[in-house]
């Protein structure tokens, strides 16, 4: 079991990529500033053992998905407005490409996300939303016409 | 290519790092308790239920309907005690309750002893003006109250000497009603005296169950008296108000009076203050029932 110091390690480790999921999905960063909290807590709260870095992160990420799914079914999100956070890129590119996904329908662009954002394989996706690999597959390809659409067929999106 | 892009966007954007820190700060802390209020009222209710239980098993006719009670008086003949229990709570307006046994054979005798018997006269009949209300008289046979159409004795007739205790007492529904209409406005078979004399002794037994505290050294110090000559001199322990009365009375002559009493809890000694017409006198007695000391006023 990992004691206190490395749990710190771990959250530091992937609090960013948590944190970038979760803002991909909630696309604002109040929101993810408290799913983010909530997730890391029960983590640090959790005694599970993890075999491995890997199995952490996937337990991450099905924690963080599952969270987000709760705070967006919560009365409370229901009744607020989420404030537009302008979020400020380098170059006009990458501004486009973030801003293009963010306005796909929350399923497509998680789908989205973890396929191209933290590699994960088909299979894996399917089994941290809790789908079926060919419901995976169908999202992801109507996520690439979409984007494509948007973006206006300028990308590779391999 | 769309995946470089994306990761370099994402790339850029960084979190708070404060959130770690509050979310350790956060595990740190006691996890909160559920809600107490609804394990205490649970407790309460519990608690409540047990002691409603244990009253109904301690006194199984708390919830008896008291019509009940009603019918069974009614059916029975009340014994002459148990009138003059009702007399002397309509008379005084105390409850029956706190009379008790003892107190009411003695209020009888006393009843019996000083009532003179008298003619029964409703307020209207004496002023001559008739009466709605049916008068009281005296039944010389059963002792039932009985009207004018009864031929018996009735108002303006003198009763016989013998027959006056229970002459008014009948509990018969209709005689019963006629009672209670005479008491309110009529005057039978007590005189003021009597009336006095059961107030007295009712009061007696009301002020021995509240007991003040005294300081005996006190008084010693204060007042002098007669410390020999008792007629208190074998041990009877004395545990309450009453008994220290009861053992109090033998040295005393008073007839009518009124009784305070009180305790010194340093001491261990009762003073009983006995107040009549003739004067007062205070006795001294201790919890072994001797008496220690009198003082006359």
């Amino acid at each position: 079991m990992l004691v206190l110091t490395d749990k710190k390690a771990v959250c530091e480790k992937y609090f960013d990529s948590i944190y970038r999921l979760v803002l991909c999905r909630a696309k604002s960063r109040d929101a993810t500033d408290d799913i983010v909290q909530e997730v890391f807590y029960k983590y640090i709260k959790c005694e599970k053992e993890f075999e491995t870095e890997e199995h952490i992160k996937a337990w991450l990420i099905r924690v963080a998905i599952n969270a987000s799914n709760s705070y967006f079914t919560s009365s409370w999100f229901k009744k607020t407005e989420p404030l537009n956070d302008n979020l400020v890129f380098d170059t006009q590119e990458k501004s486009d490409v973030y801003y293009a996904v963010t306005e796909l329908p929350q399923k497509y662009r998680t789908v989205i996300h973890l396929f191209y954002y933290e590699d994960l394989p088909i299979a894996r996706i399917a089994e941290y939303l809790g789908l079926n690999e060919s419901t995976v597959k169908s999202q992801l390809k109507r996520g690439r016409e979409m984007l494509a659409a948007k973006l206006k067929g300028e990308y590779d999106y391999v | 290519m769309f995946r470089d892009l994306y990761k370099k966007a994402n790339e850029e954007i960084k979190g708070d790092r404060a959130i770690l820190d509050r979310a350790f700060l956060q595990a740190a802390q006691p996890a909160k308790k559920k809600n107490p209020v609804i394990k205490y009222s649970f407790i309460g209710t519990a608690v409540a239920a047990v002691m409603v239980l244990g009253a109904v098993f301690a006194n199984p006719n708390v919830f008896t309907d008291r019509t009940e009670n009603l019918g069974k008086s009614e059916a029975v003949e009340p014994t002459e005690k148990e009138m003059v229990a009702t007399i002397i709570t309509n008379e005084a307006d105390f409850a029956e309750e706190v009379i008790e046994d003892e107190a009411i054979e003695e209020k009888a005798i006393v009843v019996k002893e000083n009532i003179v018997p008298k003619k029964a006269v409703t307020k209207n009949n004496a002023e001559g003006n008739g009466s709605n209300t049916a008068p009281v008289g005296v039944d010389s046979d059963d002792g039932v109250s009985s009207d004018d159409d009864d031929g018996e004795v009735a108002m303006g007739e003198e009763a016989p000497q013998n027959e006056y205790s229970v002459a008014m007492m009948s509990l018969d529904d209709e005689d019963e009603a006629v009672f209670e209409t005479a008491t309110e406005e009529t005057v039978i078979g007590f005189t003021l005296r009597d009336r006095e004399t059961v107030e007295e002794t009712t009061a007696e037994t009301i002020e021995a169950e509240m007991v003040e505290a005294f300081s005996y050294m006190y008084d010693l110090s204060v007042y002098e008296g007669i410390t020999e000559g008792f007629v208190n001199t074998d041990v009877s322990p004395v545990e309450n108000a009453e008994e220290a009365i009861d053992r109090a009375k033998k040295e005393i002559n008073y007839e009518n009076y009124k009784t305070l009493v009180y305790y010194d809890i340093v001491e261990g000694i009762w003073k009983i203050t006995f107040s009549a017409d003739e004067g007062s006198q205070m006795v001294y007695i201790n919890n072994e029932g001797i008496t220690q000391l009198i003082i006359c006023e």
